[in-house]
């Protein structure tokens, strides 16, 4: 990514960050049922997986690997 | 108003309504936020007034309508009475009183975290499920990284419809959350 990608990606995700904080706080599953493994979620924040992948699905519905998935990104998900 | 008119209606294949169906759409806005002042919400305007667009579609398809503001107006009103009716019914079911909201946060199973922040999420989770499936997709899509037209590509949309969808969910959240959102700049398009 280059540097003024990253940056419009920055300048994005500032613009979203109340998705942020909904995605990453909205749904605890401290029992980390059905959660992905380590190397899909690093798969998925690489977008080496097409957007019909069936992780995203659990990343709507479970917020510690939403945060996981962020964090791969390089990115920190908003406090709540 | 101003926002729907740089939003643009979209018919239900994302694509705009032809320009005389829009035009009488936007000339009662006045009038329906002067007959439903509870319709404030302008996502919910926009639903009221795309419905309403692809009933008057639908009409013209089996032949010209001769008092089209007249019809449109009559649509209009039916669609929003109708979603005052839901509105209200959907709020009276899903809400506590204070009682029996405390009682169901204090049932909320937590192994850690204050009762602020069980109440948060509860309130968090409630917000997340006010989106539709296709609203929480494109939003996490977005935060993935895939542009719009990788999405519009894969939900056989246009562009604009996406960056439309994404834009009315943010403003749903933000709405729900207070956020101040008169900076934010949605897909714009002129009418």
């Amino acid at each position: 990514m280059t540097g003024k990608m990253a940056e419009n990606r920055r300048n994005g995700d500032r613009d979203d960050d109340e998705i942020d904080r909904l995605l990453a706080h909205a749904n605890p599953n401290p029992q980390r049922v059905g959660c992905l493994p380590q190397e899909v979620l690093t798969s998925l924040a690489a977008r080496r997986q097409p957007l019909n992948a069936p992780g995203y699905e659990h990343l709507l519905e479970c917020s510690e690997c939403y945060r996981e998935f962020r964090r791969l990104q390089g990115e920190e998900p908003t406090e709540s | 108003m101003e926002h729907l008119r740089t939003i643009g209606l979209l018919d239900s294949d994302g694509q705009p309504f032809r320009p005389h169906i829009e035009r009488v759409l936007i000339q009662l806005l006045p009038r329906l936020r002067r007959e439903f002042p509870l319709l404030q919400d302008e996502v919910t305007l926009a639903e009221v007034m795309e419905e309403a667009g692809r009933r008057i579609r639908h009409r013209e398809e089996r032949g010209q309508i001769e008092r089209l503001h007249g019809y449109a107006w009559v649509t209009v009103r039916s669609i929003a009475t109708s979603r005052m009716r839901q509105g209200s019914a959907k709020l009276h079911q899903k809400t506590l009183d204070s009682d029996a909201g405390n009682a169901r946060l204090l049932a909320t199973p937590s192994s850690r975290g204050t009762a602020a922040e069980v109440e948060q999420t509860v309130l968090l989770r409630e917000l997340l499920r006010t989106l539709s499936r296709e609203e929480r997709m494109i939003c996490l899509w977005k935060k993935a990284g895939f542009s719009s037209q990788e999405i519009a590509l894969h939900q056989r949309r246009t562009v604009v419809a996406i960056d439309t969808i994404f834009s009315r969910a943010k403003q749903k959240i933000r709405k729900a959350l207070g956020i101040d959102d008169v900076a934010d700049a949605p897909a714009r398009r002129s009418c």
